[in-house]
């Protein structure tokens, strides 16, 4: 609210709104008083005597002020809203990087349903001002003003009227309460619906083969359905506070004239009751909207909430030395912490790489995690000082790392020469194919590459990086075993001045490190 | 307003028929609100009229006005209510179309859809399409319907001022082409620059984890910013441009106002005697007066559903193939008795006839590749065959592998202490909780070992004739791998138990063996 007191452009949108708000209710007035007016003067000999051509220039000003504040208003309105959206989303940006949960394991953001679900709250937020504070501080201002106008002619009508609008405000206020809880409950129901279908579409094999995969799926458009059924009964509720708002303007006009004339108001007297009447009939038109801003208002700052459990804690970061790690006897851990049953033992330093050998599910990936201080470390200090130092002198290499639907050299994130990129991308043997798809300033996406290209890529980051801890998680995966060794071999040969650790289910690729340390199976599962 | 005739999809057109009750009710309504509407502004102007001139209040038109706003405001909020549960029936309906690929398809023309994409779709497109067979034709009837409604109480007091508003429209079409032609460019611009800002922030969001691993998160913040920066820039030209077609319905529907205002108020005073705008009562002029918003208004409407109208079109259009889905049979031949005749795999070529027991372990055995997933899938009725024919007992079955579906829920819930205990999920961290350990829908929170012993916990709580399981001691230490052998033979004691697997212990212990070599040669 303050931001259209303090801010330069939410002030002129708000003042154009404003202005547009009155000239629209002032237009529709002052044409019905015009019209009474001649049409008594019209009566008498007075029609020659009357001022004509005022009253009429003002009706044509006040319709070209409406057009033009309403052009305003929108432009100015959605400058200031796009500008609130470059300040929002750079400081979203910068608070989720630094947020804990960003380093957890399992980023729900790259799937395609969270990611909208996630933008649509973003979005919520970012139009905030323009879809709901603004109408609402224009239309109550424009209100001000025919209430006092009201006060000024039927004084008498002014208590009726603000007793019944504000019964009327109450009422479409509660069925948007009531439509707010049904959009929600469909909001969670379509995102359960989402969910589930696409589990069981990864286990469709063993639901038909168990016999229950029509009883469940069933279930699961049982729960879509109660989600559609919700949404079509809150659109029903918005629906009807819309349509009772709608009464508003109409009624306040009829009281209005009425009460005039019970207070025994007659002819040219009766004509600025006649303005304020018209005025509220008006107004009417510019309440309509208040129920789909009430909505939005929910919606807005549902979303708000939301989105403010990203908070950057990102701590302070004492400056890196050698990145060395010794550890011993260190426990296995699954995501969540729990201990898996057994412990490694190593020593990595530059020059002398470490390969973590064994099965998928052993919690390998998760003690790099934890090394690169992505993950809670539980046992005393951390081996790097601290987990924000971790974080600082580490280069994570995952085994699921995405490609950035950007140019080659985005995707390299390096600052590195030219000539260095495509050293690191021949090391990785992808220098023919971005070759092919037209060198370093090609755009690439996910789907363009294929799993072994993407991993090759991930290979040439880890080439170029300039961290001196660098953490390889399976960088064999979906490569053929020779070449996989062929880009591992000349990875560590380059990065000889650094420290490495890889974990891999790989013999061969393990064997190229100076040592292999076997992880312990799980208790439970072997090895394949 | 251009209206495209396109001859409709299968889809829309199932959904049209479903809801044609639905929408021509809601239609109605939404013409008997515009009535109401059209008459309460006409019940107010005549009760002007009589309280100025003669100094009366008209009960008739206090009662009109009433009757009107109530039937203005009811029949709004019953259409409404009609059309979001016409939308809500015809939503379900796409919920059914999901439900029947999903559910009741063949298995591997499911899979040739994408999961994550199909599980986006199902929460998405069916308020959509439901829109797209409602809402939006609606919209546009009443943007036509109410504008003649409009016109025509118009004409009732003076035809001469409906010409003339009549005769904006041609103009203000003009505009609306003129001003078009000049923002469609900037306007296509301006949507694909917004397409590329949100873009560049959900694919910056997407890809979080690997720019922090990489140490990137700085230099993308910062051309994120540069990238709003520039587009909010150019956004500010474009929108100058853009916003002139909702400029040019706000000015004539103003300008209407002001105009008649002026012709009228010179027929009162008799400066002017133009025909239509001289001789009319108060009561007449301001209903001339305020109907004029009114032909304006319902173009308004439509104009801001034309993003509905677009999204739902979209996503009647990929509906197509998810309608298309055609429930599949069981492909077995009810026999009676469990078996295959003359089965051909797709990729390991022909397979043995087989005449399986009402109980027992069976055993298909074979290196990898040689085909024994997919004769067990066969043998379950997962798959249909190349050739030939598996047949059934029609008994109750249960599928044990490790990436089985797990509905939620307590172990508890699933199994019993012992069974849990024998297979060793009991002496694992995971289930540290024992049997009030939680396990979440469709098991992602569980390996693929744990989620296959607990599929066959399930299977040995379930009264299941028939438990199918593949591979169900790999990635399994020797102890659970025991555990695992010793439930197969206790459930083969009363129930037919057919395995696919390496294990050679396993495989010793079956009633039946049945070793499936490798082939290279395909089938026809």
């Amino acid at each position: 609210m303050t931001a259209f007191i303090d801010d330069r452009r939410w002030r002129a949108a708000l003042v154009l709104a404003g202005l547009s708000a009155l000239s629209g209710v002032l237009l529709v007035g002052v044409s019905a008083w015009f019209l009474g007016a001649v049409a008594l003067a019209g009566l008498g000999p007075a029609a020659y005597a009357f001022s004509f051509h005022h009253p009429a220039a003002i009706v044509r000003l006040l319709a070209l002020l409406r057009t033009g504040t309403k052009y305003g208003e929108r432009i100015a309105g959605h400058a200031a809203a796009l500008r609130d959206q470059t300040r929002h989303r750079g400081r979203l940006f910068r608070r989720m990087a630094g947020a804990e949960e960003s380093r957890a394991a399992g980023w729900q953001l790259a799937r395609a349903d969270r990611l909208q679900s996630f933008l649509d709250e973003v979005e919520a937020v970012d139009f905030a001002r323009l879809r709901v504070v603004m109408p609402v501080l224009a239309i109550t201002g424009a209100g001000l003003l025919v209430a006092v106008l009201t006060a000024f002619t039927v004084p008498l009508a002014l208590p009726t009227i603000l007793g019944q609008g504000a019964l009327l405000l109450f009422a479409a206020e509660r069925l948007c309460a009531e439509a707010d809880i049904r959009a929600r409950k469909a909001e969670a129901g379509r995102r359960e619906a989402g969910e589930r279908l696409g589990q069981q579409l990864s286990g469709l094999v063993s639901l038909e083969g168990g016999g229950e995969r029509t009883l469940r799926l069933g279930e699961t458009a049982r729960i879509s359905r109660a989600a559609e059924s919700a949404a079509a009964a809150g659109r029903a509720r918005l629906g009807a506070a819309d349509a009772l708002l709608s009464a508003l303007g109409p009624l306040a006009a009829a009281l209005v004239l009425v009460l005039s004339q019970i207070g025994g108001m007659r002819g040219e007297a009766l004509l600025p009751a006649v303005l304020a009447a018209f005025s509220w009939l008006a107004l009417g038109e510019l309440i309509a909207p208040l129920a789909r801003a009430s909505f939005a208002r929910r919606s807005a700052r549902r979303a708000g909430e939301a989105l403010s459990v990203w908070v950057d804690d990102d701590e302070e970061v004492s400056p890196a030395g050698p990145a060395e790690i010794a550890v011993s006897g260190l426990p296995l851990r699954d995501p969540q912490g729990h201990a898996l049953g057994s412990s490694v033992t190593f020593a990595a330093r530059p020059g002398h790489p470490v390969a973590l050998l064994g099965p998928s599910g052993c919690g390998k990936t998760t003690l790099l995690k934890r090394l690169a201080g992505w993950l809670p470390w539980q046992e005393g200090p951390h081996p790097l000082g601290s987990a924000a130092n971790a974080r600082a002198a580490s280069h994570l290499s995952l085994h699921d790392a995405a490609v950035l639907d950007a140019t080659v050299r985005d995707n390299l994130f390096s600052a590195a020469s030219g000539e260095e990129l495509w050293r690191a991308l021949e090391a990785a043997e992808l220098a023919e194919r971005i070759r092919e798809a037209g060198g370093l300033d090609a755009r690439i996406t996910q789907d363009m590459l294929s799993l072994g290209e993407a991993r090759r890529l991930v290979l040439a980051r880890a080439c170029l990086s300039a961290a001196p801890l660098i953490l390889l998680d399976e960088p064999g995966e979906h490569l053929r075993i020779d070449q996989a060794e062929r880009i591992l071999r000349r990875l560590l040969e380059r990065l000889s001045d650094r420290t490495i650790l890889l974990v891999t289910h790989e013999r061969r690729l393990a064997a190229l490190a100076a040592t292999t340390v076997h992880t312990a199976t799980t208790r439970g599962e072997r090895e394949r | 307003m251009t209206r495209q005739r396109k001859t409709l999809s299968a889809a829309q057109a199932e959904l049209a028929a479903l809801s044609r009750d639905g929408r021509r009710a809601a239609l109605l309504l939404a013409l008997l609100s515009r009535a109401g509407r059209l008459a309460s502004g006409l019940s107010l102007a005549t009760l002007t009229g009589g309280i100025v001139m003669e100094g009366t209040v008209s009960a008739p038109a206090l009662f009109a006005l009433g009757a009107a706003l109530c039937t203005a405001s009811g029949a709004a909020a019953a259409g409404e209510a009609v059309a979001a549960r016409t939308e809500g029936r015809a939503a379900a309906r796409v919920v059914s179309w999901f439900e029947r690929l999903a559910g009741r398809a063949r298995v591997d023309e499911v899979q040739r859809f994408d999961a994550g994409d199909l599980a986006g779709r199902l929460a998405r497109q069916p308020a959509a399409a439901a829109a797209a067979v409602v809402t939006v034709p609606n919209a546009k009837a009443m943007s036509a319907l109410g504008l003649v409604m409009a016109l025509a109480a118009m004409a009732l007091f003076s035809w001469q001022a409906a010409l003339l508003l009549l005769l904006c429209l041609p103009v203000m079409i003009l505009f609306f082409i003129l001003v078009g032609g000049l923002t469609r460019h900037r306007a296509a611009l301006q949507e694909e620059a917004l397409q590329r800002v949100s873009g560049s922030f959900a694919e910056r969001v997407r890809c979080l984890p690997t720019l922090l691993a990489c140490h990137a998160t700085e230099r993308e913040a910062e051309r994120l910013e540069a990238a709003l920066a520039e587009h909010e820039a150019r956004s500010r030209d474009v929108l100058k441009v853009a916003f002139l077609n909702s400029g040019v319905l706000d000015f004539f529907s103003s300008l209407s106002v002001a105009m008649l205002a002026v012709f009228l108020g010179l027929g009162h005073l008799g400066l002017a005697q133009v025909p239509g705008f001289y001789g009319l009562t108060l009561a007449q002029s301001l209903s001339v007066l305020v109907l004029a918003p009114e032909v304006f208004a319902p173009l308004r409407r439509f104009a801001e559903i034309y993003h509905t109208a677009a999204e739902g079109q979209a996503a009647l259009d990929s509906l197509e193939e998810v309608r298309a889905a055609a429930p599949a049979a069981d492909p077995r031949l009810p026999t009676g008795r469990a078996g295959a005749r003359g089965v051909v795999l797709a990729h390991a070529g022909a397979v043995q006839d087989l005449d399986l027991p009402e109980r027992g372990l069976v055993a298909l055995t074979g290196p990898s590749g040689c085909g024994k997933t997919s004769l067990l899938r066969v043998l379950a009725g997962v798959d249909e065959a190349a050739a030939g024919h598996a047949f059934t007992a029609g008994r109750k079955q249960a599928w044990a592998a490790a990436d089985a579906w797990q509905p939620g829920g307590r172990l508890g819930g699933m199994t019993d202490a012992a069974t849990a205990q024998a297979l060793g999920l009991l002496s694992e961290p995971r289930f540290a909780d024992g049997l009030s350990a939680l396990i979440a829908q469709g098991g992602a929170d569980l390996s693929g070992g744990q989620r296959l012993r607990l599929s066959l916990a399930r299977a040995a709580a379930s009264d299941a004739g028939i438990v199918f399981a593949d591979e169900p001691t790999a990635k399994l230490d020797a102890q659970a791998a025991a555990g695992v052998r010793a439930l197969l033979g206790r459930l083969a004691e009363t129930r037919l138990v057919i395995v696919a697997t390496h294990d050679a212990e396993l495989a010793a212990a079956a009633r039946i063996r049945i070793p499936l070599a490798h082939r290279f040669e395909e089938a026809a």
